[in-house]
């Protein structure tokens, strides 16, 4: 599951056209990960048009990002850049169901990936 | 657009091109394109295995620090030829300036775009703007501050 803002909503309106999406998860600055492996899941998505605002249910989600984004906090820090960033808080889910994975280990996508199907799931 | 793309794609060492694979879902791999140009268009080498297909394509370039900052995009729009073997042709219609680009002017105007495409969405659907919470913000940031929660990498 991922989100987007109303602001930036061409990803949720794309996968209303059109639901076969990809994710390639290939740069790991900052994630705190050690040589982990390139991965592609390509799958179908679906982005309900229903307006979230409330972090319910993802609190350790969003501790994590300020964590790792810790100048993150300025778009909260005062009234003004309240209302210049509230339309980033206005969020649309977005859930994608795998259907093929590929990964690359070390990341080295020189070599043919290892593949995996996923016919049997969602 | 060619200009642009000339000017701010050298920032970038592996872009991601995503094109269709033959079952009509977006494929998306790391490449080095090199500019050509007398055709202003970009060449790709692409391996035999990735199945992507002639048609519509993008170029993402992104990146930022160690701390999710200093963050800075744009994409390139085309469409992707095959030249015989590994080599492709990308030929790029349309640049799309992202975050980062132009300075603080262009974070400013970045953020009035996408504040007022927010305005157009829920005007689009009647409805009000929504509030935000954010003391439950503020609360969660300061959890993220303490000591005890797990900090991210040097």
């Amino acid at each position: 599951m991922t989100t987007t803002s109303i602001g930036l909503p061409d990803k949720a309106l794309n996968i209303r056209r059109n639901p076969r999406v990809s994710l390639l998860f290939s740069d790991s600055t900052g994630s705190g990960l050690v040589d982990p492996p390139a991965v592609l899941v390509q799958g179908d998505a679906v982005a309900p048009d229903e307006i979230k605002t409330s972090i319910g249910g993802f609190e350790n989600e969003v501790i994590l990002v300020y964590c790792r984004q810790p100048a993150g906090a300025m778009y909260t820090s005062n009234p003004a850049m309240r209302w210049f960033s509230d339309w980033y808080f206005m969020r649309l889910e977005i859930t994608v169901t795998p259907r093929r994975i590929l990964w690359w280990e070390h990341g080295d996508i020189s070599r043919s990936p290892k593949v995996v199907e996923a016919l049997h799931v969602g | 657009m060619w200009d642009e793309v000339k000017r701010h794609l050298p920032r970038f060492s592996s872009p991601v091109l995503t094109g269709v694979d033959g079952d009509g879902y977006p494929v998306s791999i790391r490449c080095a394109p090199e500019l050509d140009e007398t055709e202003q268009v970009l060449r790709v080498s692409l391996p035999g295995w990735i199945g992507i297909r002639q048609g519509p394509a993008s170029l993402l370039c992104h990146g930022h620090n160690q701390l999710l900052w200093d963050l800075r995009s744009f994409m390139v729009r085309g469409t992707l030829e095959p030249t015989g073997g590994e080599t492709w042709l990308f030929r790029p219609t349309r640049f799309v300036p992202g975050i980062g680009m132009g300075g603080l002017a262009g974070m400013v105007r970045f953020a009035f775009a996408k504040r007022r495409a927010a305005r157009r969405y829920l005007q689009r659907r009647g409805l009000p703007r929504p509030k935000i919470d954010w003391v439950q913000l503020k609360a969660l940031q300061a959890r993220a501050r303490q000591p005890s929660t797990p900090q991210p990498p040097e």
